[in-house]
């Protein structure tokens, strides 16, 4: 099987490793003291899957590469050296292509951010989540929080991209919060920002603490929005439900996901999207280390279902898309049974047409997976 | 077998006091098990009577006892349901009988069914062989048990067996005592057929089976027998006993307990308490005391969803063939679509034949709150019964509305005799009596309306007392009641199937109770829904359900596209549990939340 895909690919790397879980998290993660492995040798497995990869898929065409958690941060600089050599080795890596790497401010250090740089690294996602001690504290979020001389030290650094992650509707916090929060983008303007809202997942120790419901997500709402709003004030571009950039440097490897770009995944629970086939990794970590072959789980989706992915990634997108994008990737035009209904929400005022692009209008933003679910409920 | 050495009996207890283990161990006593077939609760067949350790239908079983003076009898050991619901079966069944074991727990003592059963026992003419039972176990109070037996039923204590039926201790004194103190039976070979239906059961091959005890004359192979109360005449082509299963015998005579197959399609023509006997030669007058078993409880049943409507349909009738008792008739709400009016014995069977359909026909339910009959005396002079609160006249046109009351017995710790008469009295009971037991053990006996008992009571008396109030009732008449229908309303549209009968001091708080957990099982819309609720165009409650302002997921879930698909496909499965009341979708859970307020 050769690469059939027309555009240059992503690669997802997954460490699944965290020093301790945050409250909040749901995502698969081991603790760095409890795990049976080393990041070393996981980090030899990795290699061995790229090189499953390269044997199944030959020399795949990448421009982007993405280092996620877990803590990706906490390989040292000869690991992630290491894997990144690999990827150089057995793919073909544009030039100029994106490597990002998620840190956590623990792993803030001059030696680490020169040590990945100098690996490959060209762009780092900094997880700040809140800065504010009594939120951190609600949140369950672990490790330090960035310091002055840590944001000073993370934007010295010549030739990065810098992101940062925030979270907004935390139980009791106001929009006064989020001022306070967003000061450090003001003084320092990272070139990207990720505003993820609280979802208190099952089964989680945040869940068991929280009040969750109706009264609760109102109570995000204006945190929300006005956090929405601030980030537009300060220049950046809304290009993506949870994510906004200065003109220009939007992330090239989150948009793979929403616009049917190829992308590989490597690690356990990580997904893939490849010759228009979606597969993914059995979750465990032990199954990952020990298994002989890679076991693939394939996810063939039916006419219908590549239809419903379509517009669930479509409407992320806030730069729009055009319906011509599905001709493209299906050589058939919408069904009408689509088209009506998107005319209905754009009667509705949830969304929004200009020059043939459509996408979800501000009200729309904030009811997203209603209007996603009412536009495909007939193809489901 | 001579008349001399037959014993028909039945062993009756208050739930839990060791009825099934009492017969396991007499059954085994008489070797009909051996280790290969045995198990316990030999006589409940049904996998939901074993689970809940109750016993639903009646059973019957035929045992050869040698006794210590060497002499062989026949026991017809017959098996009786244990609660308030089939009280009727439990007097159908003990009249097939000539006595009964009354078990009591040598540590609960005297409990609300003994009492009851105990009655039941004296109206059939019964003699009462007392077992206490259960005297192994470390809070076993024989003295206070004989004095129970004493005070309460009158009942010489010196004649009780001490038992553990669990130990197998004093199993072989109580069938000694059964000889000694259970008259055999007596009826005439050469009279007219005259034989007790106490229960049937169908089965696919046979067609309705009745189990019968034969009083006078002989029934076998061949013959026609016509049936009392329908008329209807069979041709019998099988009769036997009641072994480990059936065991065919050439003919039933006097004093014998048996079955008779005779192609009779339906449990529904097999009515229990009839009388069987010869067309040919037919006795003049059936035995006494046959009745229709007539419904206490009456719901709404219904798919969940509506493909299902031809499925639940089949099954209703499925049960009917086993459960005469159990009738349904084609009803439609406007909410619920097409589905069925049942009416049940009480709430035990109500439950029963729910579990039923859905564990034994895999059908999905919706049901509507129980309800009781009430008969409504217009102003125009006509009378009317309905057991469906949709069916309510406009209280314009009522002269008045009369509902049924029961007499209810509870006995109870005196601890909790404070918590009970509270309940009682907000179930609008009215106080007869209060008897002590012992110093410690009350018996309460109140007048109470049905509804109220149909509306959780027996939970909240069980949790009030911490379990050790036990109780029955039996329905004594009907009484004029100042009851209202509560409507409730979702976005101004009234919900038929939500709407119930209640007295009107209590329709308020019933309706808030409603529209609150309501408010918190109907999903937000892009709109705002007002819930009410209304008697006739008076509202006496409300509440709102915000409208929907922010449905989204903004967080990061990676490249796993997959995931989220499947969580929309999870939300249309979700949604094809929602009905429609004008532009609302209500979930289906929303109509059982009637059953479950206090």
């Amino acid at each position: 099987m050769r690469n059939r895909n027309a555009s240059p690919s992503g690669l997802y790397v997954h460490i699944p490793f965290c020093r301790s879980k945050c409250d909040y998290c749901s995502f698969y993660s081991v603790r760095e003291a409890d795990s049976a492995y080393s990041t070393g040798r996981y980090v030899q497995r990795l290699i061995a899957e790229l090189e499953s990869f390269r044997h199944d898929f030959g020399a795949v065409e990448l421009d982007t590469v993405y280092a996620g958690g877990g803590t990706p941060s906490i390989l040292s600089t000869a690991d992630m050296s290491l894997l990144l050599e690999a990827v150089s080795s057995l793919f073909t890596v544009a030039d100029g292509a994106e490597v990002t790497v998620e840190m956590n401010p623990d792993d803030l250090l001059r030696d680490k951010l020169e040590g990945f740089m100098a690996a490959g690294v060209n762009r780092i996602v900094l997880g700040i989540q809140s800065g504010l001690l009594n939120h951190r504290q609600t949140l369950g979020r672990r490790g330090r929080n960035c310091t002055e001389s840590d944001l000073e030290l993370f934007f010295s650094v010549r030739g990065l991209t810098r992101c940062m992650d925030f979270i907004a509707g935390i139980p009791g916090q106001t929009r006064g919060d989020i001022d306070a929060d967003f000061a450090i983008i003001r003084r320092f303007r990272p070139e990207h920002v990720s505003l993820y809202m609280l979802s208190v997942e099952p089964g989680t120790p945040l869940e068991a603490r929280t009040e969750t419901g109706g009264e609760f997500e109102d109570s995000q709402l204006p945190v929300w929005e006005h956090a929405i709003h601030s980030l537009k004030e300060l220049g950046y571009r809304h290009y993506e439900i949870s994510n906004f950039a200065l003109p220009g440097c939007e992330s090239r490897h989150n948009m793979k996901y929403w616009n049917f770009t190829p992308y590989l995944g490597a690690g356990p629970g990580a997904h893939s999207y490849f010759n228009g086939v979606r597969f993914s990794n059995p979750a465990s970590l032990d199954e990952y280390m020990q298994q002989g072959e890679f076991r693939r789980i394939f996810d063939y989706r039916s006419e219908e279902q590549l239809l419903v992915e379509f517009i669930m990634t479509a409407l992320r997108r806030l730069d729009g898309f055009s319906p011509g994008e599905y001709m493209a990737l299906t050589g058939k035009p919408l069904p009408r049974g689509i088209t009506i209904r998107l005319r209905e929400k754009e009667n509705e005022g949830l969304i929004t047409s200009e020059n043939g692009l459509l996408r979800l209008s501000e009200k729309g933003i904030f009811l997203a997976d209603r209007v996603i679910y009412d536009i495909v409920e007939t193809f489901l | 077998m001579d008349l001399a050495h037959i014993r028909n009996f039945s062993i009756i207890a208050h739930i839990d006091h060791g009825k099934s283990t009492l017969a396991d161990r007499i059954i085994d006593k008489c070797r009909l098990v051996n280790d290969r077939n045995r198990k316990d609760q030999m006589l409940d067949t049904m996998d939901i009577e074993r689970e809940r350790g109750i016993t639903i239908k009646s059973n019957a079983i035929t045992l050869n006892y040698t006794s210590k003076s060497g002499e062989e009898f026949v026991f017809n050991l017959i098996d009786t349901p244990g609660h308030v619901d089939f009280t009727y079966e439990v007097s159908r069944a003990l009249s097939s009988c000539d006595g009964v074991i009354l078990i009591v727990d040598a540590s609960q003592g005297v409990e609300a069914q003994t009492i009851a059963n105990f009655y039941l026992a004296l109206d059939n003419d019964l003699e009462i062989l007392p077992v206490i039972n259960k005297i192994d176990m470390p809070s076993a109070n024989i003295e206070s048990t004989k004095e129970q037996l004493e005070n309460v039923l009158g009942l010489d204590s010196d004649l009780a067996v001490l038992a553990s039926a669990k130990q197998g201790i004093g199993i072989e004194e109580i069938l000694e005592k059964v000889i000694e103190i259970i008259p055999a039976p007596s009826g005439r070979e050469d009279a007219p057929l005259k034989a007790l239906i106490f229960d049937s059961f169908y089965d696919q091959y046979l067609g309705a089976v009745i189990k019968v005890r034969i009083i006078d004359g002989r029934v076998k192979k061949d013959d026609v027998i016509k049936l009392f109360a329908t008329g209807k005449e069979f041709t019998v082509t099988e009769v036997g006993a009641f072994r480990l299963e059936l065991e065919k015998r050439p003919s039933l005579g006097p004093g014998e307990v048996g079955y008779i197959v005779a192609g009779i399609k339906s449990v529904v023509d097999t009515k229990i308490g009839d009388t069987v006997t010869l067309a040919k030669n037919p006795a003049p007058e059936p035995l006494k005391g046959f009745k229709n078993v007539k419904s206490m409880v009456f719901s709404g049943l219904y798919p969940m969803y509506s493909d299902e409507y031809q499925d639940l349909r089949d099954a209703l009738f499925k049960l009917q063939l086993n459960d005469a008792s159990l009738l349904f008739e084609a009803d439609n709400s406007y909410a619920l679509g097409f589905g069925f009016r049942c009416g049940y014995l009480g709430l035990l069977h109500m439950e029963i034949v729910q579990e039923r359909l859905e564990r034994e026909f895999d059908l999905a339910l919706v049901t509507t709150a129980p309800s009781v009959e009430y008969r409504i005396y217009l102003l125009n002079g006509k009378e009317m019964v309905i057991d469906n609160p949709v069916n309510l006249p406009d209280p314009g046109t009522i002269e008045k509305i009369e509902e049924p009351y029961v007499r209810a017995s509870i006995v109870t710790p005196n601890d909790y005799v404070g918590n009970i008469m509270q309940l009682v009295t907000d179930s609008r009971g009215i106080h007869k009596n209060m008897e002590y037991i012992t110093p410690q053990r009350v018996q309460l006996t109140y007048e109470l309306p049905l509804s109220e008992i149909v509306f959780n009571f027996y939970d909240k008396l069980k949790s009030i007392s911490r379990g050790y109030a036990s109780f029955d009732y039996d329905l004594i008449d009907f009484r004029v009641s100042d009851m209202v229908r509560v409507d409730i309303l979702v976005n101004g549209e009234p919900v038929d199937a939500l709407s119930f009968i209640v007295h009107r001091d209590k329709a308020r708080i019933r309706g808030k109770d409603i529209i609150e957990k309501l408010k918190d099982i109907i999903p937000r819309h892009q709109f705002k829904i007002p819930l009410q609720a209304a008697i006739g165009a008076s509202i006496i409650a409300r509440e709102n359900i915000s409208a929907l302002r922010k449905d989204v997921t903004a967080k990061c879930y990676g490249g796993d596209i997959s995931r989220k698909r499947k969580l929309l496909e999870k939300q249309k499965e979700g949604k094809k549990r929602m009905k429609m009341i004008g532009s609302v979708e209500v979930p289906q859970e929303a109509f059982l939340t009637i059953l479950k307020i206090d």
